[in-house]
């Protein structure tokens, strides 16, 4: 199972990845991207999409019943809960992970502790994480890492951006390729105000262009 | 889509690039003639049937491939529910919509694997020729429940021809 | 009206340049139709029955003549010639080629138009009363601010993948011309007690499955706190909206389940962490936009009409068909597009053309969709009624029958819909045919006839509602009485057993023979007669 993958349990025949059919019918089907699938792994571009490239996956998401490694470590909000008193002495890196109606208020003081938030999607059509994303950024003023992990596909990337997110973690073909060729089609243009700092576009109250 | 079928069925979907209502037909295209479709009457059939609607929507011909149960009546089938009845004959008002006009023929009209895979894209549309291609001729990788091409001749899958 | 600017004509052009792309990688096969499907819906357009249907934004329903004729030409070249107008006041068109919607969307940035957010789970189309900036009655122009909320909702990165649609209503006035109670918001524009411009905000409001009527959660919300509250609201919705059952997602099971009172808490306590923040609206904006909406150049003393021999035709058409306007020697006309047994909310090409001319030459320019799917001519000086009168009648849209019996909201139906279980088009036909002949007499009376249980036509707040669902596989029609979506809403209240196509016809024919007979004279309308009387003789008409 990759690392970070979605935690939700999926449905055979559900969801994406490598192999997973993607048709409503129980037969199994290739998958629809008509190029091939890219696999990762060790000397191969990672998952995680940051500052204009793919890189690999420095951070562990632990799983149930495992041993935190001596390496940044991500963990599920029970898990964070369970355990949090006795992770002070630790020096490797923490991380979080959120799923969506994950509350955050009762972990509000905790958040400066975490180098990494992971926020999940489980499916791209579950909105809630832009609305926790922002929340982080301008209600708690999370400084750290904001990571969208899931079902990260290429028309909600410009989404994220808008609302704090800093880097990516795409396993979904297509939307890796359209990454590394730029081909992420957006529109540059908003008119309004988001969870980052935008220039203005214009002398209009709320509107805003892209920073690049 | 129901497994165990033992009504016997169509398959019909919409068309991809224009999404005008099309069946199954027994050459295998997507024809917008019900009477032209290809009639499962066995389970296996009806599997046939699903397993080629299926990977002829992933494959972007069509989409939303589903069974419509139907009857013969005078040797044509005839969808059972009244729904599918409607969906086949086209809105029942269409002679009072004002300004209704029929349209010219469609480019995506020949909506078939291989030729060409899939539909041309948006940018390089034509008139709707299609592609000729080595595959034309190729057995498509989900047959037609068919004897030699004969419609609803009997139970015996076999490579289209 | 909105103008576009450099930025917003930018952004149209971005977001069709955009949804080009995505088309092209769907035709190739690099996305699928799981993927596509939001996408797609997020620009309006749907995949039917018969074929795909685009829906068009027409904002506010507003549109100026130039825009009606671009609608008129894309029915003629990508379509099959003809239109239909909504009950959110936008237009569809039927059978256009998912290749062909580019290019479509191509020719309407052209006229300053889109599809942006007329489906998907995204904020839609915000409407507003389509008597707006003509009617005496309103406190002020709600448009600049439906404009305001328009803007500021488009692609916002933090609400295009909420629970479920999302629908937004603004009214000026005590009539409620917007239906604002059946809402996700609704908001009524009004003075506050220190005498600036406010809000009354009502939450929760919707038909469909669950009919609910909206929540006020708060009753004096100033101008310039009008998107931070929005904003507070959506972020409560879109974090806690159930997204289990998608018949459970809308924002009106989350007040019901809640409770208005601890909901309402959630969106205040967000709402001041953010109210004095980027959205608060500054005067400055505020004015500008107004001015895009400032009146037009009414004469003082307009020309009263020639003299001319008595038309009785004419008469009925302006003592129905007109309304009060708030300026003297104006008035507002209604072309109804429901020619009796015609299809409700549809028109031609040629006719949208026509149309197009009248605004343009007898109407500043304007023109109006109703969620009553008729359209409106907001401007019309009263010595111009005759001409006006004299065009409609060439294009067969004259009908005098604005709020009569047979001026039925219909839902495209199981004619078009992939939801529907039945048919509600021919059903308006026939009730239209059948009570014409008495539609005078019959008086105000809201006929409202849904295709399913989604509810597009309205049928909750019909003051006859009809609800066509399948029962053994035929069409089956259910009847409600005593709905309504103006300032007095209600909801409608089902009669008992159903009855098939032929059947409704003459169940709506006994209701109307009941109410007849025991209204208390022709000044008393169904409505208020309904009231009074209740559901018993009716039902026992109905039944016995």
């Amino acid at each position: 199972m990759l690392d970070g993958a979605s935690p939700s349990p999926r449905k055979r025949g559900e969801g994406r990845g490598e192999g997973q059919p993607h048709t409503p019918a129980q037969a199994p089907a290739p998958h629809p991207s008509p190029l091939p699938v890219e696999e990762w792994g060790e000397g191969i571009d990672g998952p995680i999409w940051k500052d204009g490239a793919f890189h690999h996956d420095t951070w562990v998401s632990v799983a149930d019943g495992e041993a935190l490694p001596e390496a940044p470590a991500i963990l599920p909000k029970k898990r964070w809960l369970a355990e949090r008193d006795t992770l002070g002495q630790r020096d490797a890196p923490l991380g979080l992970r959120l799923e969506p109606g994950e509350a955050i208020a009762d972990i509000g003081a905790d958040l400066q502790r975490f180098a990494l938030i992971a926020l999940s999607f489980p499916k791209f059509r579950d909105g809630r994480a832009f609305s926790t994303a922002r929340l982080l950024r301008e209600k708690y003023r999370y400084p750290g890492e904001l990571r969208a992990v899931g079902d990260v596909l290429s028309d909600l990337i410009p989404f994220m951006r808008r609302v704090g997110f800093d880097t990516l973690q795409v396993t979904h073909a297509p939307t890796r390729r359209a990454l590394i060729e730029g081909r992420i089609a957006e529109v540059s243009l908003h008119y309004q105000p988001a969870g980052i700092v935008e220039p203005p576009a214009g002398t209009r109250p709320w509107l805003r262009r892209s920073r690049r | 889509m129901s497994k165990t079928a033992t009504q016997i069925s169509v398959l019909t979907a919409n068309r991809l690039g224009d999404g005008i209502v099309v069946f199954l037909d027994f050459e295998g295209a997507w024809n917008e003639d019900l009477e032209q479709a290809i009639v499962a009457r066995s389970p296996d059939e009806v599997k046939a049937l699903e397993d080629r609607g299926a990977w002829d929507a992933v494959h972007n011909l069509v989409v939303e491939p589903y069974l419509v149960e139907v009857r013969e009546e005078g040797g044509r089938p005839v969808p059972i529910r009244y729904r599918e009845r409607v969906r086949v004959a086209g809105p029942s008002i269409l002679g009072d919509v004002p300004g209704y006009v029929e349209p010219a023929p469609s480019p995506h009209r020949s909506s078939r694997w291989g030729e060409g895979r899939g539909l041309p894209s948006a940018q390089a549309e034509g008139e709707g020729q299609p592609h000729t291609s080595a595959q034309a001729s190729a057995p498509h990788p989900r047959p037609l429940p068919v004897k030699n091409g004969e419609r609803g001749a009997g139970a015996q899958l076999v490579e289209a021809a | 009206m909105y103008r576009y600017d450099e930025f917003d004509a930018e952004f149209v052009r971005q977001r069709v340049a955009q949804f080009r792309d995505q088309v092209g990688r769907r035709l190739s096969g690099e996305l699928t139709e799981d993927e596509f499907k939001p996408l797609r819906l997020m620009n309006g357009v749907y995949l039917q029955l018969h074929a795909y249907m685009l829906r068009i934004a027409v904002p506010y329903g507003t549109l100026s003549s130039r825009q009606l004729r671009k609608l008129a030409h894309i029915a003629r070249v990508y379509d099959r010639g003809t239109g239909h107008f909504t009950t959110r006041q936008n237009l569809q068109f039927n059978w256009p080629r998912l290749s062909d919607i580019p290019a479509i969307l191509d020719e309407l940035a052209d006229v300053e138009m889109h599809a942006i957010q007329t489906s998907g789970n995204c904020i839609r189309n915000v409407t507003a009363d389509h008597f707006a900036g003509a009617a005496a009655d309103e406190v002020a122009d709600p448009r600049p601010y439906a404009e305001i909320i328009r803007q500021w909702s488009s692609l916002h990165p933090e609400f295009s993948f909420l629970p479920r649609k999302f629908k937004v209503a603004v009214t000026a006035a005590e009539k409620d011309r917007a239906a604002i109670q059946v809402h996700d918001i609704g908001l009524h524009l009004k003075r506050l007690a220190d005498g600036r411009l406010g809000f009354a905000v009502y939450v929760g409001g919707g038909q469909g499955r669950t009919p609910i009527i909206a929540k006020l959660i708060r009753d004096d919300l100033p101008e310039e706190d009008l998107l931070s509250y929005l904003e507070a609201v959506l972020r409560v919705y879109n974090l806690y909206g159930r997204r289990d059952n998608i018949y459970k997602a809308r924002i009106k099971i989350l007040v019901h389940e809640i409770g208005a009172a601890v909901f309402t808490a959630q969106v205040e306590e967000e709402w001041q962490r953010i109210r004095d923040g980027a959205l608060k609206l500054p005067a400055a904006e505020i004015e500008r936009i107004n001015a895009y909406f400032a009146p037009p150049a009414f004469e003082r003393r307009p020309a009263k009409a020639a003299l001319r021999a008595p038309d009785r035709a004419f008469d009925r058409w302006v003592t129905r068909n007109t309304h009060a306007h708030k300026h003297p020697g104006y008035a507002i006309v209604t072309i109804s597009l429901k020619p009796i047994g015609g299809i409700p909310g549809d028109a031609s090409a040629g006719q949208m053309d026509a149309i197009a001319d009248l605004a343009q030459r007898y109407s500043f320019d304007e023109v109006r969709v109703t969620h009553e799917q008729n359209l409106v001519l907001p401007h019309v000086r009263l010595g111009d009624l005759w001409d006006v009168y004299q065009a409609l009648s060439a294009i067969g849209l004259a009908e005098a029958n604005a709020g009569l019996v047979t001026d039925i909201i219909a839902c495209p139906g199981l004619d078009y819909c992939a939801l529907a279980n039945a048919r509600s088009i021919p059903i308006a036909q026939r009730i239209s045919e059948r009570l014409a002949g008495r539609q005078d007499d019959i008086g105000d009376l809201k006929i409202k006839i849904s295709g399913c249980i989604n509810a597009c036509g309205h049928h909750h707040v019909g003051h006859i509602g009809i609800l066509g669902v399948e029962k053994r596989g035929e069409e089956h029609y259910q009847l409600l009485l005593g709905g309504s979506g103006a300032e007095d809403a209600a909801l409608a209240s089902i009669t008992g057993p159903g009855f098939g196509p032929d059947g409704i016809v003459d169940a709506v024919e006994t209701v109307v023979d009941t109410y007849l007979e025991l209204r208390s004279g022709p000044e008393e309308p169904f409505l208020a007669a309904y009231g009074r009387l209740g559901a018993a003789p009716f039902k026992e008409a109905l039944y016995a």
